[in-house]
């Protein structure tokens, strides 16, 4: 993970280090820290595609205001990467367009 | 649910509203829809301007953490949710409906509503301004000062008001190289010290100049900046930097969605830079059950939002009938008292010019003794300079900060240099001098002036200067002279260590010697004493740690 390991002023306190899936791919980040930030030290900065253009999208604000960071956690869609606390095992996808609901989602607890 | 006061946003106006509010016995809901308390504060590792009794020299986040002690020693009264954002308000219920990550809703019925929501990032018209890799300013500290998460290898800046002078100089800490700041305007928007920092660290400010495209195709691997004229035209060469982060410091505009749903009156005010309600002198909007307090009501700053925040925890709980009228008035009088102390300055003006545009007032009460946006006597100098604009002390300048020479040159321990040549709120300087050597401040805009006759040498204010704009400097050894200067960089000098001196624009003049390295506020800011060669006392203005090892 791209982490600062020397600061002159911070010393950073990270929670418990969990795995998570993206696109496939297994990754690790630290609980309940925002999914962006977790991606982001993983070397992802394309959080979605936008649905006409096909435009590559990142975060912009961090603080939830923007929804430029959307991506579907656990198959649900248009989740704020940025401001949503990490969980193991979360399954998080690129976001593609404007995002669809899976059927298990639907008829689920959610 | 209910309760007495809602309040939308836990940043320093929040906080500052729900403490005040709840000290009259109000019952309080906080909702935030970050992951802490603490807002802006939470990524601000520098030290505060301001006024000593609010904080002024203390680091943001060390604020951020005092405040929200003071929260949790409240739980009685005040219950926190957090990432739970306020997403809708219903006239006819009195109701707010909250959302808590991203899935569970619930509504709140409370008496009253504070909002105190905020700002957001202004994004800046270029090609390529979508692209991954292209940050808002509070993006990038989010993601390196609260995560820890390196936010990309070299950053361009966009910028230079005090957002993007401070975001550089935390860059610039975190170990990220930063290629420059681009600034629209003939001379930095932010305040000078800030400014003096990162110049003396080498990094350049493109005055005059703007960014045209962000480079890649899925994530910036660059950009292209140009120069513009006085009439905002192109012209000379285009100039491509390599970055692989644009960062975006071209402005907040105030977070004000809950109020135009809620139906107060919104006003368009440049000065406060968007929509702001109007409100009277309690902060309440032209909504009776609703107050609005910090960012939210006009950009401004943390010291003033935690000020407006205690003004409308007030006023709620005088409308609740919670406090009696004279105490209110007296407290609300206190509190305009502090605000204007804040807002008297040069640089504030804007400030006081968007507020008196929304302010009305509710009662014509003379035995209230408020002073509405008074300006004090600060003395205005424009200067021209290209130097002096972008940070950077004019040779024919220094002069006038060198102490008396017959004095400094037999004095043991040297005598203080501050470079702080423009009027802000700030008064740390005075405050930790021991000796009074650096005058009261009349007004907290005042230039801090100098008894030289009294100065020890001990560089507490080298210590305590939020600007770190004090330096202290010992000419009484033949060939080389002490400076004892303010350092916050990774690694720390070790003593007896070569290290490169650096003048007022970052360039490399000489190496020195570390002689001591003392932390005397044990708050991570060290002064570093290194022997330089006599000649350039004045002009070595920062140092460089060579590659260690
Ligand atoms: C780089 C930088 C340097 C600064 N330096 C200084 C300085 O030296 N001195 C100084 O005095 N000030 C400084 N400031 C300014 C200061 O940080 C802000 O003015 C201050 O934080 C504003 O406080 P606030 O409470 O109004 O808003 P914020 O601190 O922005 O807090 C607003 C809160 O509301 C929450 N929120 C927003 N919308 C909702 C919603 N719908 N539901 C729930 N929650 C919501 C947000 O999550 C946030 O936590 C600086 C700012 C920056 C960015
Ligand atoms: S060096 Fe010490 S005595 Fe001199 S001005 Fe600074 S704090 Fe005061
Ligand atoms: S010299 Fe004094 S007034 Fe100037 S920035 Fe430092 S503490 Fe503030
Ligand atoms: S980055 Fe703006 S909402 Fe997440």
């Amino acid at each position: 993970m791209q982490l600062i390991e020397h600061h002159p002023i911070l010393q950073y306190q990270h929670g418990k280090k969990v795995k998570f899936i993206f696109d496939g791919q297994e990754m690790e980040g630290f609980e309940g820290e925002p999914i962006a930030a977790a991606l982001h030290a993983n070397g992802v900065r394309i959080l979605s595609y936008t649905e006409k253009y096909k435009r590559p999208r990142g975060f912009f604000c961090a603080i939830g205001k923007c929804s430029s960071c959307f991506v579907v956690v656990n198959g649900i869609p248009n989740v704020r990467s940025c401001i949503t606390p990490l969980e193991e095992g979360m399954v998080i996808e690129t976001q593609r367009g404007h995002g669809t609901f899976h059927k298990e989602v639907q008829d689920g607890e959610h | 649910m209910n309760t007495d006061l809602l309040v939308i946003g836990g940043g320093p106006a929040g906080l500052c509203a729900a403490l005040e509010a709840s000290s009259f016995g109000c019952k309080v809901v906080i909702v935030d829809e970050s992951l802490s308390l603490g807002g802006q504060l939470i990524k601000q590792t520098h030290k505060f301007f301001g006024s000593s009794k609010e904080f002024a020299g203390t680091r943001g986040i060390e604020i951020a953490r005092l405040l929200t002690q003071e929260i949790m020693n409240k739980k009685d009264n005040i219950e926190v949710f957090l990432n739970t954002t306020a997403v809708g308000y219903y006239a006819d219920e009195k109701t707010v409906t909250c959302m808590k990550s991203e899935q569970d809703f619930f509504s709140v019925n409370p008496k009253k509503i504070v909002i105190a929501t905020g700002a957001l990032e202004k994004l800046l018209p270029f090609v390529g301004n979508d692209l991954p890799g292209v940050y808002g300013a509070g993006a990038v500290q989010t993601l390196m000062n609260v995560y820890g998460v390196v936010p990309g290898k070299r950053v361009l800046m966009i910028g230079a008001g005090n957002i993007g002078l401070i975001v550089t100089y935390q860059l610039l800490q975190a170990g990220v190289d930063v290629a420059g700041i681009v600034e629209y305007a003939p001379r930095i928007g932010g305040y000078w010290v800030h400014a003096a920092k990162i110049r003396r660290l080498g990094v350049p400010i493109y005055l005059r100049h703007t960014i045209k495209k962000a480079l890649g195709s899925s994530w910036v691997e660059g950009a292209i900046i140009q120069a513009v004229n006085e009439k905002g035209e192109w012209y000379g060469e285009e100039k491509r930097i390599d970055c692989d982060v644009i960062c975006l410091a071209v402005g907040l505009s105030p977070t004000c969605e809950l109020l135009w749903q809620a139906g107060c009156e919104m006003n368009y005010v440049p000065e406060l830079s968007g929509y702001v309600p109007k409100r009277d002198e309690t902060m309440r909007t032209t909504h009776p059950d609703i107050w609005v307090a910090g960012d939210a009501s006009g950009i401004e700053e943390a010291s003033s939002a935690m000020i407006e925040g205690k003004i409308a925890g007030l006023s709620v709980a005088h409308s609740l009938g919670r406090v009696d009228d004279s105490s209110f008035k007296n407290k609300l009088g206190e509190y305009w008292q502090e605000l204007d102390l804040l807002r008297g300055g040069e640089t504030a003006a804007k400030i006081r010019n968007g507020v008196k545009k929304v302010l009305v007032k509710s009662s014509e009460d003379s035995s209230m003794n408020i002073q509405y946006c008074a300006q004090s006597k600060s003395q205005v100098q424009v200067i021209q300079d290209q130097d002096f604009c972008s940070g950077v002390l004019p040779e024919k300048m220094v002069e006038s900060i060198t102490p008396p020479l017959e004095l400094w040159s037999r004095k043991k321990g040297g005598l203080v240099v501050i470079e702080c040549p423009q009027s802000i709120p700030c008064d740390p300087c005075h405050t930790s001098c021991p000796t009074g050597a650096i005058l009261p401040f009349k007004n907290i805009n005042d230039l801090p002036k100098i008894d030289y006759s009294k100065c020890s040498g001990c560089a507490l204010c080298v210590a305590s200067c939020p600007g770190l704009a004090c330096f202290v400097i010992d000419l009484t050894e033949d060939e080389k002279a002490a400076i004892k200067l303010p350092y916050e960089m990774f690694p720390r000098p070790n003593i007896g260590e070569e290290v490169e001196c650096l003048n007022r624009k970052g360039e490399v003049v000489a190496i020195g010697k570390v002689i001591r390295v003392q932390e005397p506020r044990k708050d991570k800011t060290v002064v570093v004493h290194v022997t330089v060669p006599k000649e350039l006392a004045m002009q070595i203005r920062a140092i460089r740690v060579m590659k260690h090892g």
